[in-house]
């Protein structure tokens, strides 16, 4: 096969794999810190796509109107999940993993329905932003302007994102609250006010993805659905709660992906799936993991 | 209510396979076409029942939340389709296949799931249900892919020679379902409802103490798996049957998130508490959908709702009410 075929399809996976770490990112630090899944992840994921929509209309189409649409959606998304944390998953912390789990995938359906009572069943799409259409060409490649922007800006976020938990005070708390949160409470830190703000800050992640695959993708009702589990593939596979390890994991899973495509594109979800059934049974704590 | 040893309630003992409570469920279940705007939805209504309270034997009396349900639903509904179609047998012979074929996936699936607790289990059956569901939809061949398997014939119902049952009309049909389903519900209320069902609640209530006092918790775990399996396979069987055909749709997580739902608004500390929720969640789907198309909403809601105030569900809402009426002995629930 084409060697140039192949390395297209790598930076394609990279690309995938980069939006997937987005959500991921934000799914294993709320499991980390909180203790919960969030079943919800996929369906804010889809919001924040909408949302970015909305803003991105509603300031009109004049050129920097994505950007703005970018930056402020993940807000939005952050203050309603915040809203969801005090409101609802709080009264949860005691109960079993498994009521935790319901009440998210509650959530969920409370999310698709409000979108599509909001903006419809039909999905939304929005064109390129400008200064984004056209390509990068390097040697004999050619690579999409948009995807190339994708890989650095995911890349610049999750340096932020690492700087930010290991090296302030805050990150300090959000480490020792994923080792032993009780402790963290009896030192005098309120613990719940860390929970709203890493629940709303890893929800705001995955507005933020949703934001930044309008262009590519648009927005539909359901598209956080088929991506929610293979972020849980993502998840378990880099270890639960571990941040590096969504990152890897995230790679992992989307050269996966776009390889099978190019090679036997049926067995893809299927190869996918497969492999998240195995490290669960053989490495349970993952990659990366250490729980 | 105050607790009694298990000698004093009796729940230790075996259930009596017919009594006063089968004949009430009987009855009422048989009300369901006649109250209903179309008979057909009463079938549809039953067939979910089963799944749901198959489903909620693992996640109401064991402890283990599956998200694979829809994949053992969808096995039976392709064994049983794809049996009758290219076999031509008997339609008992075909839900007796989608019994087997739920119970092997069961078997299979739960073998591996059991292995894992808590987070990892749901997650676990989750992924055996997109496996599942990817297979189903890429092997064209067998399945009819995403068009669904297409043209399942229900052939009447021969008991013997020259004595034939039609089960064709939509009230027959209803009958035919409804034996299937009183039968099951007996033999799930036999298990459940036994020393052997006791060891389950153990389970679900804590496992290390079940454990320490010397069951073999994995053993009947995989068990608890394989009959919950064996009478969702059934229900996916029956399904097949109903609709002619099997869509996609049978095999999709939509499914196993459909009994969670039902299950969790019906009850989960009961037996007949999904029953319970079938019925308003298919009344629902059906009836409001045409008033309100958004009445997911309300059902996400209500969901929510049960999650957080009434984790025992509307069965347990209606239990209540009837201690207050008549105050002598509440019905049984399952715990």
């Amino acid at each position: 096969m084409d060697i140039g075929l192949i390395l297209m399809q790598l930076f394609n996976g990279v690309v995938v794999g980069a939006v997937y770490i987005l959500i991921a990112v934000g799914l294993t630090i709320v499991f980390g810190m909180l203790n919960v899944i969030n079943f919800a992840h996929g369906a804010v994921y889809a919001l924040g796509a909408y949302i970015a929509f909305t803003l991105a209309t509603l300031i009109g189409s004049w050129t920097g109107s994505f950007w703005l649409a970018v930056a402020l959606a993940p807000f939005v998304v952050a203050l309603l999940g915040a809203l969801v944390e005090v409101f609802l998953l709080r009264r949860m912390y005691d109960a079993a993993h498994e009521y935790q789990i319901l009440l998210t995938f509650g959530v969920t359906l409370v999310i698709q329905d409000l979108i599509i009572m909001i903006w419809g069943p039909i999905g939304k799409s929005l064109p390129m932003p400008p200064q984004l259409v056209g390509v990068v060409e390097l040697g004999d490649f050619t690579f999409p302007l948009y995807r190339v922007f994708l890989i650095g800006f995911v890349a610049l976020l999750c340096l932020a994102v690492w700087l930010l938990i290991e090296r302030t005070s805050y990150g300090a708390v959000i480490r020792a609250g994923t080792d032993n949160r009780d402790m963290v409470n009896c030192l005098g830190i309120d613990i719940y006010k860390t929970f709203t703000i890493v629940f709303s800050f890893g929800v705001g992640l995955a507005g933020l993805a949703g934001a930044l695959s309008l262009p590519e993708r648009g927005a539909q009702p359901f598209m956080g659905d088929t991506i929610l589990t293979l972020c849980f593939v993502v998840v378990v596979m880099g270890g639960l709660g571990s941040f590096v390890g969504a990152i890897l994991g995230g790679l992992i899973v989307g050269v996966v992906e776009s390889m099978m495509i190019l090679f036997w594109p049926p067995g893809t979800m299927i190869a996918i799936f497969t492999a998240m059934a195995l490290i669960i049974l053989i490495k349970p704590k993952g990659l990366l993991g250490f729980r | 209510m105050e607790r009694k040893g298990i000698l004093e309630t009796g729940l230790g003992r075996r259930a009596p396979l017919l009594d006063k409570e089968t004949w009430i469920l009987a009855g009422a279940v048989l009300l369901l076409p006649v109250v209903l705007p179309y008979k057909t939805l009463a079938a549809e209504i039953l067939i979910y029942a089963l799944g749901a309270v198959s489903f909620n034997i693992l996640l109401g009396f064991t402890g283990m939340l599956s998200f694979g349900h829809g994949a053992l639903f969808g096995v039976g509904a392709y064994t049983t389709g794809l049996l009758l179609k290219h076999l031509c047998w008997h339609p008992l012979a075909g839900l007796l296949g989608a019994a087997m074929g739920g119970m092997m996936t069961a078997l299979v699936m739960g073998l591996l799931s059991i292995q894992r607790i808590g987070l990892y289990f749901v997650m676990l059956t989750l992924a055996f249900n997109q496996l599942a569901f990817f297979g189903a939809y890429q092997w064209k061949q067998l399945t009819g892919g995403d068009d669904g398997l297409l043209n399942v014939p229900r052939p009447d119902l021969s008991i013997m020679p020259g004595l034939e049952l039609p089960i064709q009309s939509s009230l027959q049909f209803f009958l035919f379902v409804w034996v299937l389903f009183i039968v099951s519900m007996v033999l799930i209320r036999r298990v459940l409802r036994s020393p052997f069902g006791r060891v389950l609640v153990a389970i679900k209530e804590n496992p290390d103490r079940a454990k320490a006092v010397g069951y073999n918790i994995q053993r009947y775990k995989l068990i608890a798996f394989v009959i919950s399996g064996l009478f969702t396979g059934l229900a996916g069987g029956l399904y097949a049957l109903f609709m002619r055909m099997v869509p996609i749709t049978a095999i999709e997580l939509f499914t196993s998130t459909d009994f969670i739902l039902m299950s969790l608004i019906g009850g989960l500390g009961s037996l007949y508490g999904p029953i319970v929720g079938a019925v308003i969640v298919k009344i629902a789907s059906e009836v409001l959908s045409q008033i309100w198309p958004r009445w997911l909403l309300v059902l996400g809601l209500t969901f929510i709702v049960f999650v957080i105030f009434m984790r025992g569900g509307l069965w347990a809402f209606l239990t209540m009410i009837w201690g207050r009426v008549k105050p002598r002995r509440g019905l049984e629930v399952g715990r």
